[in-house]
């Protein structure tokens, strides 16, 4: 095995320049976007003041007498919500497993030392597949979940089930990326064991990495969970009855109570998850211990028995597995439980004024095909009207979008940077590092305690909340321009980054920093000048990764109203229903978001200490 | 005769790891590799255990010659060789049960396999917990791996080789990490196993002394090459100072 040459860390003035660089590229992009327009006048009247005062009545006076009530309805919404990220999440993972499977190498027949594994030949089979896997599951994930959904909506007609087929779609590709980068992370020595003591190489691989590999995919599998969850409630935005449906009709009506209790409803569920998660995680990273031995005098099947009663096992994974497998099968069959809820399928009326399946689908891919096309016929045509579109709008669209999301993850990166050192468990201490800081003041142990705690929360409810609400709620408050779309933006970011850099530094040795205390620095002269420099390569790996998602997003937050694909997307297809130019713009945006992931991937490779 | 090597040569791009060694084990020997890191010990354990194929000489292992075989049969001459790595290769988030049954994958097929994961049957249980009993920690059967101590570990290592029900067992420097009272156990442990059994035994090792004591036939290696073949009691004090000497020069030279 050659090893790459490992990489050394950016040195002291590239930092420097690194941050410069930066600041300058937001001014870029801040000149870019323009600047923010003064905020509508009385625009958000009680809009604060309901945040201390959510309600659980109906604000409406004017509802009908059957209208089911405030508070029944948006629990309903939160298990529709629930229910649609169960379904979408019940064939994304599969699917992920599968593709993730496809996309490595792991498994295929290999040389361990000088003899081979298996028949070799294979590989020059397998190779195909890999790489048409991989591109497959990257123009998957090219595509944001709602813009599949509007697609697919406005292709089968508005069923519920195409709204989470939509949702699996990229949530599938984004999972068989990670499925394959963990498993291709393990460690091989036990697979090669294997397949020198005769064990083939796919035996090999179902026997040792998928074991391996099992924590970090479980874990990963309920953060996914939790990003459908914000997912599922955005469809409410582009009318599937999920919890952001009546967000945006409390928001319209300026029911600004009944908004926050929406808004505190989803981001109590979504903290549970988060909550969840980060307990599992802590469980599978503990190695349950044998507590009792049992008696073992007997015979030899009774002690098997024995042995096996009370072996250790974690309860809690266990209980996870079964119950959202309970819960994936209630959310596909309601019935079973008798809940009568919105049919995922729409049975085919016999209306005649209603279009049937196939007849929508053949209808909407005949106005899919570029309008110069259908009447000529001929595909050159083709080329004339994207090159007119692209200097009309698509060129300014897609240089806005872009420059919305690197402003965006610029602000959040330095947000999360600033407020780090408060968050880690290290700093924020009375004794930082575990070292004595002066004489035991309770006091000061509650003041900094609740420091950290609070700058944790901030990181987790910013990261709670969905970007598309989050630009829907301040486009509201702030006017139409590019800036509450940029906010909404680095806000969730914010949180995501502060988390993700947070884990970067609590697993970085403490020798050094630790060094720094001793001899007499204060908390933050050591997080800027022990953790930021050690860290700076991870961070900046990190950074790229969410630029490169900032940039799938602020693809679709300009639907909600400013001049970047989103826009066009939206334009496109509420007034003209000309779904060839959404199409174009949606292949556009596809293709930015498919070279802005090359670029990351570019860089972080770059970054990555060998 | 269990293993021929006749004038082996193996190397790594220009370094010569093992250089022109000639050995044969009989049927049920127990033999001790010994000498300086580095001296192409575990080249030649992997050599024997089908891993890497010499680049020159010619080698039979209980009557095949690896270089000539198929896929196939390299799979199945794999089966009678059971080889315990330094860094014993086992996973460690799964119970010992399941650890130990990988040492059959060979003799199964992939859906038997998959049988196998799901639901273990009642007699692979009890020869696991059998072969458990035998390496001293049946009650750690259901066990997750990595609960168990670095010994306890290697005991796991030593029974998923003996339920490969080998022909040849090898084991590079199963002591190299353990305490020098369990470093005595585990080699009493495996001489004990391999004559009970007739399994062939190979061995490298960095500790002389337990060398002399339990094995009849010491093998020094030095720079990729024998530097003697003997029993304990033929092995000279000047062999082994030599086999020290050359420990301190490579310090030297190393450094």
């Amino acid at each position: 095995m050659t090893k790459l040459p490992s990489r050394p860390l950016i040195k002291g003035h590239g930092r420097k320049w690194i941050v410069l660089a930066l600041l300058v590229l937001f001014f870029g992009c801040r000149y870019i976007l323009g600047p923010m327009p003064p905020s509508p006048p009385s625009s958000e009247e009680g809009f604060w003041g309901a945040a201390l005062n959510p309600t659980l009545t109906d604000q409406s006076q004017s509802l009908p007498e059957d209208a089911m009530p405030f508070a029944e309805r948006i629990l309903k919404e939160m298990a529709t919500t629930l229910r649609y990220a169960f379904i979408a999440m019940s064939m994304a993972v599969p699917a992920g497993l599968l593709l993730g499977f496809l996309a490595s190498s792991k498994w295929w027949p290999s040389m361990i030392g000088d003899v081979s594994a298996g028949n070799k030949a294979a590989r020059y089979l397998l190779r195909p597949i890999q790489i048409s896997v991989r591109l497959f599951t990257t123009l998957m994930r090219s595509i944001h979940e709602l813009i599949w959904a509007i697609l697919f909506l406005a292709a089968l007609g508005h069923e519920p089930i195409t709204a989470c087929v939509a949702l699996a779609l990229p949530f599938a590709g984004t999972l068989a990326k990670v499925f394959s980068e963990i498993i291709d992370e393990q460690s091989v020595h036990a697979r090669d064991h294997l397949i020198t003591s005769g064990a083939g190489p796919l035996q090999a691989f179902l026997t040792s990495l998928i074991p391996q590999s099992f924590p970090d995919i479980a874990t990963y599998t309920v953060y996914r969970f939790e990003c459908a969850l914000r997912s599922s409630a955005v469809l409410g935005f582009i009318g599937i009855e999920t919890i952001g449906l009546s967000i945006t009709r409390s928001f319209e009506n300026h029911f600004y109570n009944e908004l926050w209790t929406e808004l505190y409803l989803l981001l109590a569920v979504i903290l549970l998850v988060d909550a969840l998660g980060a307990m599992l995680r802590k469980r599978l990273n503990r190695i349950p211990k044998r507590t009792a031995v049992p008696d073992l005098s007997r015979s030899t099947r009774e002690n098997i028995k024995q042995l096996k009663r009370t072996a250790p096992r974690s309860v809690m994974a266990r209980v996870l597995l079964w119950s959202s497998i309970v819960l994936v099968i209630v959310s596909w069959f309601p019935s079973m439980i008798n809940v009568s809820t919105q049919p995922l399928v729409k049975a085919s009326s016999s209306n005649t004024m209603q279009l049937s399946k196939s007849e929508r689908l053949s209808h909407f891919l005949t106005k899919m095909t570029p309008a110069p096309v259908r009447e000529s016929g001929a595909w050159n045509d083709t080329i004339p009207w994207a090159n007119e579109l692209w200097h009309e709008n698509g060129k300014t669209a897609v240089i806005n979008t872009i420059a919305m999301a690197t402003a965006a993850i610029i602000i959040s990166a330095f947000a999360a940077w600033l407020l780090l050192p408060w968050a880690s468990r290290a700093l924020a201490s009375a004794k930082p590092l575990g070292l004595f800081g002066g004489s035991d003041n309770p006091l000061r142990n509650i003041i900094w305690q609740s420091v950290g705690l609070l700058t944790r929360f901030l990181f987790v409810i910013s990261r709670a909340i969905p970007e598309y609400i989050y630009a829907y709620l301040l486009i509201g408050l702030l006017g139409v321009s590019a800036w509450p779309l940029v906010l909404a933006l680095a806000l969730h970011n914010f949180g995501i980054l502060g988390r993700l850099w947070g884990e970067v530094i609590e697993n970085q040795p403490a020798e050094a920093p630790r060094q720094l205390l001793r001899s007499g620095s204060g908390r933050l002269q050591c997080y800027f000048s022990s953790f930021v420099p050690a860290s700076f390569n991870r961070f900046l790996m990190y950074l790229f990764y969410r630029w490169e998602t900032c940039v799938r997003e602020a693809t679709v937050l300009g639907m909600l109203g400013f001049a970047s694909l989103g826009l066009h997307i939206q334009l496109s297809r509420n007034f003209s229903r000309a779904y060839d130019e959404m199409l174009f713009y949606v292949l556009l945006g596809s293709a930015v978001i498919f070279i802005g992931d090359l670029i990351s991937v570019y860089l972080r490779r770059g970054l990555a200490k060998a | 005769m269990s293993l021929q090597l006749s004038q082996i040569t193996h190397h790594f791009g220009s370094t010569e790891a093992v250089d022109c060694v000639s050995l044969d084990v009989k049927s049920g020997e127990q033999v001790a590799l010994i000498g300086p890191s580095g001296c192409g010990k575990t080249t030649l354990l992997r050599i024997m255990g089908t891993q890497l194929l010499p680049s020159t000489g010619d080698i039979s292992l209980i009557g095949r010659t690896p270089t000539t075989l198929s896929a196939r049969e390299i799979k199945q001459l794999r089966t009678r060789i059971a080889m315990i790595p330094q860094h014993l290769g086992l996973v460690s988030n799964i119970s010992v049960l399941r650890n130990v049954l990988n040492g059959g994958l060979g003799k199964i097929n992939l859906l038997q396999t998959a049988r196998q994961i799901i639901h273990p049957t009642r007699q692979e249980i009890t020869r696991v917990y059998e072969l458990l009993k035998r390496t001293g920690i049946s009650e750690k059967i259901y066990d997750r791996t990595d609960s168990l101590s670095g010994g306890q570990q290697q005991r796991v290592a030593v029974a998923r080789a003996l339920y490969q029900q080998p022909s040849i067992l090898l084991a590079d420097e199963p002591v190299s990490s353990i305490d020098p009272a369990r470093a005595r156990d585990t080699i009493q442990m495996l001489t004990q196993l391999s004559k009970e059994e007739g399994i062939t035994l190979v061995v490298s090792l960095h500790n002389l002394e337990l060398a002399r004591e339990f094995f009849p036939r010491l093998v020094g290696l030095r720079y990729g090459s024998t530097a003697f073949d003997c029993s304990p009691e033929a092995l000279s004090n000047d062999d082994c100072q030599a086999l020290f000497k050359m420990d301190s020069q490579d310090l030297v030279q190393h450094d």
